[in-house]
């Protein structure tokens, strides 16, 4: 038990009499650690996308609340996530991202690893132009493998290797979205805006999970997408968000659509649904475009967001909707921003002493309290380990 | 080439990190030295070739790798 642990006896309760989680879990370095561990290292986090590493050979370096991983494109079919770090003298390994032709070298010793994740050269390990000793056995010396899977062009990593597979941790919401097992295909470098901002990786899911604030943060949405057309997606311990009934397609000035994803039945029509998958990946679906948002956690204070769009078709075969391509981008990219000093607000908010988590809005901030279940249960079960 | 003409521009190629031309004058300047008879050096020049020629993707390692291996210095 850790003496300095916070107190999750009020976040613990029903809806009606709980309190959010503790002013520590969004500002004090140590609860960042635990929650590193028993929240992020724990589950299966999202780390970054498909497209990072398009062609064989590329790879792409990621720090993951502090911890080096390296995505790394092994083959046409196969992406693969390592430790980031030489087994020899524990020196990270790339530091940028790039193309690979040939093995991985450390760039200390010239320890060399294939994109398999084998090591293949200990040079002069065994004394000068003697690269063999008999201590050192290579079949044992390869890559730290991270288990990893890639969901919605998202790429998973399971860091503890301690969660079930990601298939059956994902089950509900790959059930809930069968209908969108569709090829994604992302819209290329307009497509993808980070944003670096100034609060705790939390508040941007819990931002994100409820449609309570959408008239007052997002006013231009009320002319279409009123408040009450919007729903409650509650799937405790796995994810929570909000759909909308009145979905509206882009399109532009000569009434240009996107195509819609193949096969879909007659409520994504109309009907879009927008996730937080916990703890780090919020996903939206629509009938003709998808977007995840993926959190890197930097510290108590701040996070990446990172912001992917993709479409149902490869835009490299459609330079005739490019301009509308860019027009979502924008559109996306000025709601999303909307969010922003919210989640900063908050952010500073939590500096109030006094502040004991916030009492909720049962009807209408479900959703968010489903997270903050989620975390303090997550952390209640590492601690009575 | 010389072998001081070989050095130099082994030294060229760092400055610039051409890892491909690394890998072709290692594995020249190792090959020069087994030849001579020197297999130390040679092993340790033709490992440094192994090395820049995996990294780069060159067939050539695999000529470096059977050097070393003759003479016990690789697998």
């Amino acid at each position: 038990m850790n003496l300095k642990a916070s107190n999750l006896n009020k976040t613990l309760q029903p809806i009606d009499v709980a309190r959010g989680l503790p002013n520590e879990h969004y500002v004090d370095q140590s609860v960042f650690d635990e929650e590193k561990q028993a929240v992020l290292f724990d589950n299966w986090v999202g780390i970054g996308i498909k497209a990072d590493v398009p062609n064989e050979g590329d790879v792409f370096p990621v720090e993951f609340a502090g911890m080096p991983l390296l995505v790394v494109r092994e083959n046409l079919n196969t992406v693969k996530v390592y430790q980031n770090t030489c087994r020899h003298r524990g020196m990270i390994l790339i530091q940028e991202p790039g193309n690979v032709r040939g093995t991985i070298r450390c760039p200390y010793h010239s320890w060399c690893y294939g994109l398999d994740g084998k090591l293949r050269s200990t040079p002069h390990a065994g004394g000068p132009g003697r690269n063999l000793d008999k201590s050192l056995d290579r079949k044992q010396l390869g890559l730290i493998k991270i288990n990893s899977y890639v969901f919605r062009e998202v790429i998973f990593v399971n860091i503890s290797g301690n969660a079930p597979s990601f298939v059956d941790y994902a089950s509900k919401l790959i059930n809930r979205w069968r209908e969108h097992e569709k090829p994604l295909f992302h819209g290329g470098k307009e497509s993808s805006f980070p944003f670096d901002v100034a609060c705790n990786w939390k508040l941007a899911v819990e931002n994100y999970c409820e449609s309570y604030h959408l008239p007052w943060i997002h006013p231009g949405l009320n002319s279409y997408s009123r408040l009450e057309d919007h729903y409650h997606i509650e799937e405790p311990g796995n994810f929570a968000g909000q759909g909308t009934k009145v979905y509206r397609q882009i399109e532009d000035n000569d009434g240009l659509k996107f195509p819609d994803f193949k096969g879909l039945s007659d409520f994504w029509e109309k009907g879009a649904e927008y996730v937080a998958f916990f703890p780090n990946v919020l996903f939206a679906a629509q009938r003709d475009h998808a977007y995840a948002i993926i959190l890197l956690p930097q510290g108590p204070n701040r996070t990446i967001e990172r912001n992917e769009i993709f479409y149902s078709f490869d835009p490299k075969e459609r330079p005739d909707l490019q301009g509308l391509i860019s027009q979502n981008a924008k559109l996306w990219k000025d709601v999303l921003d909307e969010d922003i000093f919210v989640v900063e607000g908050m952010q500073k908010g939590r500096k109030g002493i006094h502040f004991d988590g916030g009492k909720f809005a049962p009807v209408m901030d479900s959703p968010t309290f489903v997270f903050h279940d989620w975390v303090a249960k997550k952390i209640d079960q590492s601690r009575s380990l | 080439m010389t072998l001081e003409c070989l050095n130099k521009k082994i030294l060229e190629a760092h400055e610039i990190k051409d890892v491909p031309l690394l890998g072709h004058l290692y594995l020249r300047a190792g090959k020069l030295f087994v030849d001579k008879g020197d297999i130390d050096h040679g092993c340790f020049l033709l490992t440094a070739a192994y090395v820049f020629c995996l990294e780069a993707g060159l067939s050539e390692a695999e000529d470096a790798r059977a050097i070393l291996r003759n003479h016990g210095r690789e697998e």
